[in-house]
């Protein structure tokens, strides 16, 4: 099996201005972002979850799950307990499904070496050996994912410019912090150049500094192309990372699509909105006769919060009566917009 | 008299050869404080010459008046603990655990007991207090760490990295008893953490470390300023006509992320000119709020220093 | 106030009285032993037979004979009683006491530091209790001597316990008036002198093993493993190789028996070519190791991360 082509990120000659973060011998370095080189993006890999259940004895971990996961990054969401260790599991091949299959691009993922061998896998777990250097274990993976003696230093030495060990490369994993032990993690997933890349919380332990460089490499190998799965309970950092989430609860997908567009689909609930005002009380007044809009109002001493069905045509009808004089706003402020609304709403 | 919860003077430590604390000198009043810094700053060595566990080099450090380094046991009393690792009693319930701590802290039994019960209730361990810990699931597990370093009732509270492991839902819980501990029973809190989120929702002002020394100090609602010429907008239309817009009024846009735009002005944000704008290319305003630097990017900048060290 | 907070509430007591460390870390100690060795309840029910077997056989004898001699009618019993010769061994004096606590006793010590010594350190290790031990205000002093106190608890109560009660019991039996009396008061003393030393001895070297591993299991390996290599190999070995009983100052068993029985006034089991005084240091030496190492992984710094 031969590796070709440029790689993606932190191909020789990018990007030396991110290396230069590096306090030497500390191992906190930052992770120096990958350069837009011209690569080849990848190829697109979709990876299918084909109504999948699995058990253990009586509980049931996934209920009848049915997913696609196709490029790009995509969050997986839920609440402790929900599956999604067991889910991460089955994408890459370490458990079985009790029903149904998961396939990469057709071709099952248990127990096939093809397919093994286009995902990149950081787990929650430690994996490492604390005997070897970061540099022998790179070194051991990439033999074991076929790269030939050749080429391996090179693109050991690539990988760990990538997460940011190169100063640390030669010391014992045994005396990382827990921080340096993730990046670690993240080269071990990322050295055969997968096309698909599994994470399960791949920030933990990590400080912000770091936490902010990693969450830009899943972005841009989201952007490579690659296919991307990055399970987390920092809703935020999700956010960051991407739009699209997978929201699962008791073993079945509660939720999958982007943020806005779950949120639409919440008919139900109305939305509310803060506007920004000196005068809520007069602000209250004037949107009070428009009945169709306004479920209900709540006053605060800055702003006046309004609850409606129809969250853009509320908006407008305050714009009219802001240009007409009537009212002053400064501010607008959709309040149950982001990730962390959505989630509490549906995890009720 | 407002004592000051935190005075340190010069405190340096060592390991071995390694400087974790570089002549440390700080002054941190109530509230809650963040502890912040990178990985090795030397965040949890300052919590732990504060508790007396490593021996100061150099310096003096006092916490709400007592010597950390002449009177470690007093301090020890009145400084609740929350580790980050997972640290428990073997083979103990989560009430017997708490109870023990309690104990262990110079509680008399009685005390401790009743004490063991309110605090495991206040950290929302109702049924499980009566389980082995060893069963219990992340999210218990940091309550009752929670607790234990309640049950002495102390007067300055450690948290380290207290949203370890929570889901969502925990997290939210969680910050729910910290608020609570420090805005209605005026308990002081020290929480370090590399969720800035965290400690933006929490923590009235913030001290950052890095590299064993003092880099950034301040109130966090000082450090994020928020630039009064500025904010950021989306439309409910297509962009370019409200850009065009914008920027016939003399605005200067710059396209963000998720269909959003920042608008500088010349002078002071006028909202009316923005809904104007948006009016004349025929669409309305669906969000506008002043652009505020996060706690992250004013701190981040701390952490990293100016100057790269080469 | 209709409506009470229940939230949390402030403490009013009192925030610098003495903190009892040990006896709380004792209590507790002793408690979730109790509670793991009552598990396994057909086990335990076996142990405490056999280890109180010979304390039960032994007060059962003496009372036998007192009730046989009497009562004169029961004369013949009395005779074939003393002639058996079961009286020299419930008799006390300072053979059969050394015998009942070096000899026979030692066995059951050994299995409660199994049972029990062996976890009190290691799994506090396992589950990073240390660190909330640490952050309390105890000295390090205070949780090493809780531990010493569980582990030298339950031996006392097979060992130093059912010992002195039987010299009381046989000593209430036989009156004061004899020269047995002055035997029974040099062992009042002795007695807990001995049964002490032995019993520092095993809590000290089980506490040592238990500190050096991160279970129960595995202190349990260390320490039997450890006594068997010092005792059947190193001691062993030595004997045949140079044929010199001052090797056997190797033996902590060896050493051990040499100073009870000098404490016991029992010269008889004293190695009339190897000096007490030996034995004493090279144990002294001994326990001072064990008591180094303990110190040395109950430190803050072991738990610093």
């Amino acid at each position: 099996m031969t590796r070709a082509g440029p790689t993606p990120a932190g191909g020789p000659g990018s990007d030396p201005a991110g290396a230069a973060g590096s306090a030497p011998g500390s191992g906190a370095a930052r992770v120096p972002p990958p350069a837009r080189a011209p690569a080849p993006a990848r190829a697109p890999a979709a990876l299918r979850v084909e109504r999948v259940s699995r058990w253990y004895g009586d509980v049931i971990a996934l209920n009848d799950v049915d997913l696609v996961f196709g490029p790009g990054v995509t969050g997986l969401l839920g609440p402790n307990g929900a599956g999604k260790s067991t889910l991460i599991r089955l994408l890459v091949g370490l458990a079985r499904a009790g029903t149904g299959r998961v396939l990469l691009d057709g071709r099952p993922v248990r127990n096939d070496l093809e397919s093994l061998s286009r995902i990149g896998y950081v787990s929650d777990a430690d994996g490492l050996y604390d005997e070897l250097t970061a540099r022998r274990f790179l070194a051991d993976q990439g033999r074991m994912r076929g790269f030939s003696r050749a080429e391996l230093p090179r693109r050991v030495d690539e990988v760990l410019e990538l997460v940011g060990l190169t100063d640390a490369a030669d010391r014992r994993a045994g005396g990382f912090s827990k921080g340096m032990r993730q990046r670690l993690k993240l080269g071990q997933a990322l050295i055969h150049e997968p096309d698909v890349l599994v994470l399960d919380e791949p920030l933990t332990g990590l400080d912000p500094m770091m936490r902010r460089d990693v969450i830009k490499v899943v972005r841009d190998m989201g952007d490579l192309g690659l296919t991307v799965v990055v399970s987390s309970h920092v809703l935020h950092e999700i956010e960051a990372m991407t739009d699209q989430v997978v929201l699962l609860r008791h073993g079945q997908v509660l939720a999958e699509g982007t943020v806005a567009k779950i949120r639409d689909h919440l008919d139900d609930q109305p939305r509310r909105i803060g506007f920004g005002t000196d005068d809520a009380a007069g602000l209250a007044r004037a949107l009070l006769l428009e009945r169709e809009l306004v479920l209900g109002l709540a006053l605060e001493p800055e702003r006046l919060i309004v609850h409606s069905m129809h969250p853009e045509r509320l908006c407008q009808r305050v714009q009219e009566l802001v240009l007409s004089g009537e009212v002053s706003v400064q501010r607008v402020d959709p309040l149950d917009e982001d990730l962390a609304a959505v989630f509490s709403y549906l995890v009720r | 008299m407002s004592q000051a919860v935190l005075q340190l003077e010069g405190v340096s430590v060592r390991y071995g050869k390694r400087l974790a604390l570089d002549e440390l000198t700080a002054t941190v009043s109530g509230g809650a404080i963040g502890l912040l810094g990178p990985n090795g700053a030397g965040k949890s060595t300052l919590i732990k010459a504060l508790l007396g566990l490593v021996p100061l080099a150099q310096g003096t450090a006092r916490v709400l008046g007592a010597d950390a380094a002449r009177q470690p046991r007093r301090l020890r009393r009145i400084i609740g603990y929350m580790p980050e690792r997972d640290a428990a009693f073997p083979q103990l319930t989560g009430f017997q655990a708490t109870w023990y701590a309690g104990r262990l802290a110079g509680m008399p039994d009685a005390d401790a007991r009743r004490r063991a019960h309110e605090v495991l209730l206040f950290a929302g361990l109702e049924e499980a207090r009566y389980r082995d810990v060893a069963t219990y699931s992340t999210g218990m597990k940091q309550r009752v760490k929670l607790a234990q370093a309640l049950v002495h009732d102390p007067d300055l509270l450690f948290l380290d990295e207290p949203t370890n492991g929570l889901d969502p839902k925990g997290r939210e819980e969680m910050l729910g008893l910290i608020r609570t501990l420090v805005g209605d029973k005026g308990m002081h809190v020290i929480l370090s953490s590399h969720l800035l989120r965290d400690v933006e929702q929490v923590c009235g002002s913030v001290i950052v470390l890095r590299g064993g020394k003092l880099v950034s100090q301040g109130a966090v609602d000082e450090l994020r300023l928020s630039s009064d010429d500025a904010c950021t907008v989306s439309v409910a239309g297509a962009l370019p006509g409200f850009r065009a817009a914008c920027e016939a009024r003399g605005l200067s846009v710059e396209v963000a992320r998720r269909g959003t735009v920042q608008l500088r002005f010349a002078g002071p944000v006028d909202a009316s000119v923005v809904f104007a704008a948006a009016a004349e290319a025929g669409t309305h305003v669906s969000s506008l709020r002043p652009l505020r630097v996060s706690l992250e990017d004013a701190v981040l900048a701390a952490m990293e220093g100016s100057e790269e060290r080469a | 106030m209709v409506v009470h907070d229940r939230s949390y509430s402030r403490w009013d007591g009192d925030k610098h009285a003495p903190v009892h460390g040990v006896s709380v870390i004792l209590e507790r100690g002793v408690s979730t032993s109790l509670a793991s060795l009552f598990r396994r309840k057909l086990f335990v029910l076996l142990l405490s037979f056999a280890a109180f077997g010979p304390f039960l056989m032994a007060l059962g004898v003496m009372y036998l004979h007192f009730f046989f001699s009497s009562n004169p009618e029961l004369a013949p019993m009395t005779q074939s009683l003393e002639e058996s010769g079961m009286l020299e061994h419930v008799t006390p004096n300072p053979d059969t006491v050394w015998g009942y606590l070096f000899e026979i006793q030692s066995w059951f010590g050994l299995v409660l530091c199994v049972l029990v010594g062996a976890g009190l350190i290691a799994e506090d290790r396992r589950t990073n209790a240390l660190e909330l031990y640490l952050s309390r205000p105890l000295r390090r002093a205070d949780y090493v001597l809780g531990k010493l106190a569980v582990i030298g608890f339950f031996l006392a109560m097979v060992t130093l316990v059912p010992c002195m009660l039987l010299i009381v019991v046989h000593a209430l039996l036989h009156g004061f008036g004899t020269s047995e009396a002055v035997v029974h008061t040099n062992l009042l003393w002795r007695t807990p002198l001995a049964a002490g030393v032995e019993i520092l001895t095993a809590s000290l070297l089980v506490l040592a093993a238990s500190s050096l591993a991160q279970r129960a299991r595995n202190a349990a390996i260390l320490f039997i493993g450890g006594l068997a290599v010092v005792e059947g190999v190193i001691a062993g070995l030595l004997l045949e190789v140079f044929r010199d009983p001052a090797v056997q100052l190797a033996s902590i068993h060896f050493n051990l028996g040499q100073v009870m029985a000098w404490i016991l006034d029992n010269p008889a089991e004293l190695h009339p070519d190897v000096p007490v005084l030996n034995s004493g240091l090279v144990l002294g030496g001994w326990l001072l190791l064990a008591l180094m190492v303990i110190l040395r992984r109950v430190r803050p710094v072991e738990v610093v991360a």
